[in-house]
């Protein structure tokens, strides 16, 4: 049911995310632990932070240069910061470790961004069943939760105050999609998740905006 | 295409750089770094790397130990069991690692410890805080200078009783986590003469805790046990405080109720927030100063609990250089007993018994979004008895003892 609507928006990479989505409830937020099944763009993100991460520059620019991530920066182009790209790269190439985190924290954010805008604006659709608008709405829960992971200690790191309201409106989305454990009254709600989708796409965009800034400065 | 394959060729190259021996290379030894490296526990599974980082360079800049280098793998574990199994499999068959520290959460170190046992590995622990570890789990390779959550309890619940109050309410998420802290608490707190004046459970995944605050205040509770971790804690606090219950009671956790680095987001509701730990960088002791130091030196942030990693180095090679052996049965029987000075607490000891680390810790109370020192709980008084292959909560119940 999503397909349509990625297509028609010509996003790649959020086709990227929806694929291979599990069926599954969206579990497990509450704690942090539940890590959804990689994509290419989050398999390439994890090589690249791993070789950050060991001191690997050099590999981590050349798997920069031949993987998902620097595909997606591409795709992307038009909804990210200008110069991000080089930014990133530049980054790798003078041994930045930060700078290169940084530049990763800024697509992952712009990428789980836009998957709530979809998600609100799909939510909101009037001429889909409400069942159908639940089952896409967990399934950008989960594509949202993927990437924004991967960059949650960065981006609570950048600004906690963020990272946390991040991971409650995630929470309290999920509450929404869902029937409450022993409260079978409580049906799931579409329409109520489009308030912390709005506050998660809020939150990323200041978040891109005020490090972007600060990327431009230290260039 | 030609540029892809001269692409895949120069990383190639890179990577047999990277890993190819310089000629008249010393000897090297692989120990492995097992946890979360992605994602919202990050913050222990980084910080887990970079303090065996750090007693790494230490070790290889007098000689490295047994005159081999010493050489990390880290591994990342998706905070899971299945992937931590596959990884520590990996880490031992493939890479053979002679020491295994990790993992972050509880069921994938209790996972890894399956491997360790099987395949005879030294696993030293330091961070997982389930019982079951130095119990039912425990085995002859596995060390762990994590206070369990009995430690933790038995630390608490003795300064709940003398100077926060003796009649507690026990609040925790009902699942595995949760039951293990609150009945580790409970029991330690009537041990000690306090009284529970009531327990409850909210289930998994509870995103309004409001029905529970009722029964609470109905308690009156003077202290109000939490046991949840996460974004549970988060929401629970976030709807406590805006409950004015944050106010009207004192409260209490142990150390993983909340992310370090979740602590300046939440302020205001955690403020006054009594939880006990062995490390905050924030305490004014000189030892975890001075190892704070260094550590803000080599990766320019303050170090976190995750310190206890960097001892889990210390300890194995000085009982590798005591027995002359990479062998684990003999440097886990010489870390048996054994004692190290140079901790980022000072001198620690392992426990023969049970092979846990005599932890003194400090109970911490939030201000300002920072774990402030109020007291420190000596180790032997919070350890317990070895309890190696019994069940730590037999005979346990949750009933209500009233007192008059």
């Amino acid at each position: 049911m999503i397909g349509p609507a990625v297509v028609r928006l010509g996003l790649a990479g959020l086709a990227v995310a929806l694929v291979g989505v599990d069926p599954g409830p969206v579990a497990g937020h509450h704690v942090g632990v539940y890590v959804p099944r990689d994509n290419e763009v989050s398999a390439n993100f994890k090589q690249l932070k791993f070789a950050i991460q060991a001191g690997k520059l050099d590999v981590a620019a050349r798997l920069f240069e031949a993987g998902a991530v620097r595909a997606e920066m591409r795709a992307q182009a038009s909804r990210l910061p200008a110069g991000l790209e080089e930014a990133t790269r530049a980054a790798l190439e003078t041994g930045d470790a930060r700078g290169a985190e940084r530049g990763l924290m800024i697509l992952f954010a712009a990428l789980a961004r836009d998957l709530a805008r979809e998600a609100d604006r799909r939510l909101a659709d009037p001429g889909e069943p409400v069942e159908a608008r639940v089952a896409a709405g967990r399934k950008f829960l989960e594509a949202i939760w993927r990437y924004y992971n991967l960059v949650d200690f960065a981006v609570t790191q950048y600004d906690s105050k963020a990272g946390v309201a991040i991971r409650l409106a995630l929470d309290e989305a999920e509450g929404y999609a869902k029937t409450a454990p022993g409260r079978p009254a409580t049906a799931p709600d579409p329409a109520k998740m489009r308030e912390p989708l709005r506050r998660i796409a809020q939150a990323l965009s200041r978040l891109i905006a005020t490090s972007s800034a600060s990327t431009r400065r230290d260039s | 295409m030609r540029e892809k394959s001269c692409l895949a060729l120069a990383v190639a190259l890179a990577l047999l750089g990277w890993l190819a021996p310089p000629a008249h290379a010393q000897k090297v030894v692989k120990i492995g770094d097992l946890g979360s490296k992605v994602g919202v526990f990050e913050g222990y599974g980084k910080y887990q790397t970079m303090a065996i980082q750090l007693a790494v360079e230490e070790l290889n800049a007098r000689g490295g130990v047994l005159g081999h280098k010493i050489e990390i793998i880290s591994e990342d574990d998706d905070t899971k069991p299945a992937p931590a199994v596959r990884k520590a499999e990996k880490l031992i068959l493939q890479d053979d690692v002679k020491l295994l520290i990790g993992a972050v959460s509880s069921g994938a170190t209790m996972a890894v410890m399956d491997v360790t046992k099987k395949h005879k590995v030294i696993h030293w622990n330091s961070v997982s805080c389930a019982e079951f570890m130095r119990t039912t789990k425990f085995h002859k390779y596995y060390f762990s200078n994590q206070p369990d959550s009995r430690m933790q309890a038995t630390g608490l619940a003795k300064h709940i009783v003398d100077r926060m109050g003796k009649r507690a309410y026990i609040f925790y998420t009902d699942y595995a986590m949760g039951q293990s802290d609150g009945r580790q608490f409970k029991t330690a707190l009537e041990k000690l003469g306090g009284e529970v004046v009531g327990v409850a459970g909210a289930p998994l995944d509870t995103k309004d805790f409001s029905p529970w605050f009722g029964a609470i205040n109905q308690a009156n509770p003077d202290v109000l046990f939490l046991a949840f971790a996460g974004t549970d804690s988060l929401r629970l606090m976030t709807q406590l405080h805006s409950f004015g219950m944050t106010k009207k009671y004192k409260l209490a956790g142990i150390d993983c109720f909340l992310l370090q680095q979740d602590l300046p987001a939440i302020a205001e509701p955690m403020e006054g927030f009594v939880q006990l730990a062995h490390y905050s960088a924030y305490n004014p002791d000189k030892n975890m100063q001075a190892f704070n130091a260094k550590f803000k030196k080599r990766f320019g942030v303050d170090a976190n609990i995750m310190a206890g990693a960097y001892d889990a180095v210390l300890f194995w090679a000085a009982a590798v250089e005591k027995v002359k052996s990479f062998d684990a049965d003999k440097v886990a029987e010489a870390q048996e007993g054994m004692c190290v000075d140079d901790t980022h607490i000072g001198r620690q000891c392992i426990r023969k018994e049970d092979h846990q680390v005599v932890m003194d810790m400090h109970l911490y109370q939030v201000k300002g979004g920072k774990n402030l020192p109020i007291a420190v709980v000596a180790g032997k008084d919070t350890i317990g008895e070895p309890m190696v292959g019994k069940d730590p909560v037999e005979g346990f119940t949750w009933e209500i003892k009233k007192k008059n």
